[in-house]
């Protein structure tokens, strides 16, 4: 291969290596702190920021000149304005002032819309880019991390038959579902919940550790509650709702409990999900604070199609025990209304009938609001028991301590072996250390678009990998030092020397890649990022030593026509 | 070229220090009650918690005395004693499901009594679950057993068998020596462990493989020279790279060992004794096998063919006298080189075709 092609071909690979570094520097470097932290924040702490953004933005607009050009950042609004232009068949203005977008809107909302579809896109992007990017472990930034293990087995013993794989396939999405649904969208932080093998459930929740709020999440406890309504006390609030509007709605969408309830009940939001899938407050309604009926007796819910009128209706059904308990409930209570609590939220509710034992209807609802129920109440009712196998928790303050400690060692390792290349090889140690950065580069870029998990652990991985990686430049430039002792020229002393080189470096590395893909295969959590970053760290060592310093020392020899070699302080004798 | 260090000659002295070396950590093991698992392996909780240095003044013993009623409870010092900061390990008696809540509580509230609950800060908690911990455990074995396997497969592939017993001899050799010196400083063995087991057994690998391809190459070039010369000669020219790459990596491990705190620590502990041992087998154990081997293969095919065709045939047919009175006239040189590697059609030295003896000339060189 020419040296122009294979600089080319390095060139190459220094670009590609960029594009995949990119989101990772945009991240830590031009992403802000705020933007950052909302990107961990739940589905509806986005949406309330969104909503303030777009707000803010309208009303910064409103107070422009109408004659102003209007500022670069807002530069996407012009597209929808476009596009109502073009509808109305006027023409498209070159430049755009505030006024002329104003005119490309058909009204307040559609802006208002369209700047929080903007500004709530951005947060879900960043979101999203989770996986092309280096992310901060637990022990790195802090927050708590639940393995479950779905006991499959007891499902098994329960039903007297072992499952198909289909099933356990099922029991395993259902199990996911349900904790996806019980998160609480008011939490601060969003829970990342994902698969782990066959029957695990890896739950990761960034920031501070709430270790109750999670043991609760995972067994499920409390979450699925019927509460009877208290008529009188709601007639009570909504007189008091009247005269003071607005006044229950804390900072992030939390339901404030107004004072004038009396005791034993409690306020409650009543909502149904939006076009993005997300909670929105409809109403209000008041409970008696203590639940009729805990929602763990339920057994199964589905939806189902009025066998009459053909209208969705959701059937549920209890536990033996629970039947005889919401037989009571509902026995007393004919007449009065039931609500389903998910959380703190009112999912449904409806109007008892007749007293019901353990199979119960529910109906007046479209499709989707049926399916929406069946699902809540489906919350209650685990398909698998879960099990927690293991439980972390970092504060974020020894996370920080941890951050500093890793960046501190890479540098001064780095740092070290650097300048113990440069003085014991001098020239062609600048050339090893060149090797060496580019190696770190390159490892650093594929795990970045691996989406890779840093931890402490890889950290030393990483480490230990600059530490070993200059392995294969020794073993080089040793060879090239003896061929050149033996009175070879420079230019043949370096191709003899990575001649010969060139089998010990490749068995070498590729037994001990052999060790790290055994380890990466079979290990888990830690032991995995140790071994993913050491294999990746045998290849980019092996490119950068065998390819790119090969490239500088031919180019040095053919091009600089370099006739002494600066390897080594002795002198050459004749 | 320089010339060769006799590494050879100490071979039974080296691997007498490593018998003595292994069998004090097989002692240590034993006198120290087995190793020191970590949670990963024996199912347990492992708290770091941060008593405010500000509020109130503790050591390790008051916090002792406060934790006395837990039964087994695991006490150490993280970091500067002034920062107050401790790790609380409690293994799980058994199968108990509601363990680790219950137990969590009890620190939090022993604690809290003793030192007030506002002064108390829980840094990290860590819960390995009964049924977790086997799994891991069992995974551990088996990822180093297919490791050494895969790795015995592809030596052997591209060497021979005895090279490729010999490395992995040395990696057993290692893992060994490793955890004698995690039983005896009772490090605690955890996954991380496992990782700097894993990273060693890549190591010294890499060392042990840059000889022998060295000692293949060498093979070519002295074709006349008995094997434990051309290891001598082979160790001696790979020398300045295996002293190189350790330094390098010991460099690196140790900016680890020196910022790194608890685990990490531990882990670039284990590394830098890992990397010390890993090139000292790799220098007086890997070799000696491989030429122990080879003398007894010899031995053993020369004394069956003695057997079968009586002495003048011992040597294949294919040899030339010329190289038998070569061979005989070494074997009158000295005890050392008495029981030349003969060129069988299995030994590692191939000679193929008649040239003259110049191994004495080319050592000058």
């Amino acid at each position: 291969m020419s040296k122009r092609f294979r600089l080319l071909l390095i060139l190459i690979l220094i670009g590609v290596a960029l594009a995949f570094l990119f989101p990772t520097i945009k991240w830590y470097f031009l992403v802000p702190e705020q933007k950052r932290e909302l990107s961990y924040a739940s589905r509806n702490q986005i949406k309330l920021y969104a909503e303030r953004e777009a707000a803010d933005t309208l009303r910064e607009l409103q107070d422009m000149e109408p004659e102003e050009l209007l500022p670069e950042e807002y530069g996407f609004l012009t597209e929808k304005a476009k596009e109502n232009y073009r509808t109305e068949g006027r023409s498209i203005p070159r430049m755009w002032t505030v006024e002329q977008l104003f005119r490309g809107y058909l009204s307040r909302e559609e802006l208002l819309l369209a700047l929080e579809d903007h500004f709530r896109e951005e947060i879900v992007e960043l979101k999203e880019g989770a996986g092309r990017r280096i992310n901060l472990g637990l022990d790195l930034r802090g927050g708590m991390r639940v393995l479950i293990r779905a006991d499959l087995e007891q499902l098994e013993e329960a039903g007297g038959q072992s499952l198909t794989a289909a099933e356990r396939e099922d029991a395993m999405r259902r199990a996911l579902e349900i904790l996806n649904n019980r998160v609480d969208q008011f939490g601060v932080r969003e829970p990342q919940i994902r698969r782990q093998g066959d029957d695990l459930i890896l739950v990761e929740l960034p920031g501070e550790a709430d270790r109750e709020a999670m043991n609760r999440y995972v067994q499920g406890k409390g979450i699925l509650n019927f509460h009877l309504v208290d008529e009188e006390a709601l007639a009570v609030f909504i007189e008091y709702q009247q005269s003071n509007p607005g006044a229950f709605i804390g900072p992030s969408g939390e339901i404030l409990q107004p004072d004038i309830l009396p005791a034993g009940t409690t306020l409650r939001g009543v909502y149904s999900k939006d076009a993005y899938g997300i909670d929105q407050l409809r109403g209000f309604t008041v409970i008696e604070s203590e639940p009729g009926l805990s929602g763990n007796y339920i057994r199964n819910a589905q939806v189902n199609a009025d066998p009459i009128t053909g209208r969705p209706v959701v059937n549920f059904f209890l536990t033996g025990e629970g039947g005889e308990i919401f037989y009571k409930l509902t026995g007393d209570n004919v007449n009065r209304s039931l609500a389903v609590i998910l959380g703190e939220k009112v999912k449904a509710q409806a109007r008892i009938n007749e007293p019901i034992r353990d199979a119960v209807q529910v109906s007046g609802f479209d499709r989707e609001e049926a399916d929406d129920l069946a699902l809540v109440l489906r919350t209650g009712a685990l398909p698998v028991p879960l099990e927690v196998i293991n439980q972390q928790s970092v504060g974020a303050s020894l996370g920080e301590d941890a951050i500093r400690i890793g960046l501190q060692a890479i540098t001064y390792g780095f740092a070290l072996v650097i300048l113990f290349m440069l003085i014991f090889y001098k020239g062609a140690g600048l050339i090893a250390d060149l090797a060496l950065v580019l190696n770190l580069y390159i490892m650093v870029a594929v795990l970045s678009v691996l989406g890779f998990t840093l931890t402490l652990a890889s950290i030393a991985g990483v480490i230990l990998t600059v530490g070993m990686a200059v392995d294969a430049n020794v073993i080089v430039f040793e060879r090239i030092k003896e061929e050149y002792r033996t009175g070879k020229s420079a230019k043949a002393a370096v191709k003899a020397g990575f001649d010969k080189a060139l089998w010990a470096i490749l068995d070498a590395n590729i037994t001990t890649f052999i060790a790290a893909v055994a380890l990466s295969l079979l290990g888990k959590g830690p032991v995995q990022g140790f071994a993913n970053t050491l294999a990746i760290g045998i290849v980019s060592s092996l490119i950068t030593a065998l390819f790119v310093s090969r490239l500088i020392f031919d180019f040095a020899t053919d091009v600089l026509r370099v006739s002494r070699l600066s390897i080594m302080w002795r002198r050459v004798q004749g | 070229m320089r010339r060769p260090i006799n590494f050879l000659k100490l071979r039974f002295v080296m691997i007498t220090i490593s018998l003595l070396l292994v069998a004090a950590g097989v002692a240590g093991y034993f006198l120290r009650g087995g190793l020191n698992f970590g949670i990963d392996y024996t199912a347990g909780l492992v708290q770091q918690i941060r008593i405010d240095a500000a509020a109130v003044s503790v050591d390790i013993a008051e916090v002792r005395d406060a934790l006395s009623e837990i039964e087994g409870v695991d006490l150490q010092v993280i970091g500067p004693p002034a920062s107050q900061a401790f790790s609380v390990k409690v293994i799980v008696p058994g199968e108990d499901p509601s363990f680790q809540t219950r137990m969590e509580n009890r620190l939090s509230e022993l604690l809290g009594e003793a030192f007030g609950a506002e002064n108390l800060e829980i840094q990290s908690s860590d819960f390995v679950g009964p049924r977790y911990s086997k799994e891991l455990a069992g995974q551990t074995v088996s990822i180093v057993l297919v490791a050494m396997l895969l790795i015995l497969i592809y030596t052997t592939f591209r060497f021979k068998i005895r090279y490729a017993t010999a490395a992995v001899l040395c990696l057993i050799h290692d893992t060994l020596i490793m955890m004698g010196v995690i039983a005896v400083f009772r490090l605690e063995v955890t996954t991380i462990t496992v990782a700097a087991i894993m990273t060693i057994i890549g190591y010294s690998l890499n060392d042990t493989i840059v000889i022998f391809d060295r000692v293949r190459e060498n093979q070519d070039l002295m074709r006349d020279s008995d094997l434990a010369v051309i290891l001598n000669t082979s160790i001696t020219q790979s020398m300045g790279r295996t002293l190189l790459t350790s330094l390098t990596t010991l460099l690196a491990v140790a900016t680890i060992f020196i910022f790194g705190t608890g685990d990490i620590k531990n882990f670039a502990l284990s590394l830098m004794v890992g990397v010390v041992v890993g090139t000292y087998s790799t220098v007086f154990i890997a070799s000696p096998v491989v030429l122990g081997w080879s003398r007894l293969a010899d031995r053993r095919r020369k004394r069956r063919d003695i057997q079968m065709y009586g002495r003048q045939a011992a040597s294949p047919a294919a040899q030339t006298r010329r190289e038998e009175a070569a061979s005989e006239r070494t074997a009158a040189e000295g005890k050392e080189t008495a029981r030349q590697e003969p060129s069988g059609p299995k030994a590692p030295v191939k000679i193929t075709r008649v040239q003259p003896t110049r191994k004495k000339k080319k050592k000058k060189r």
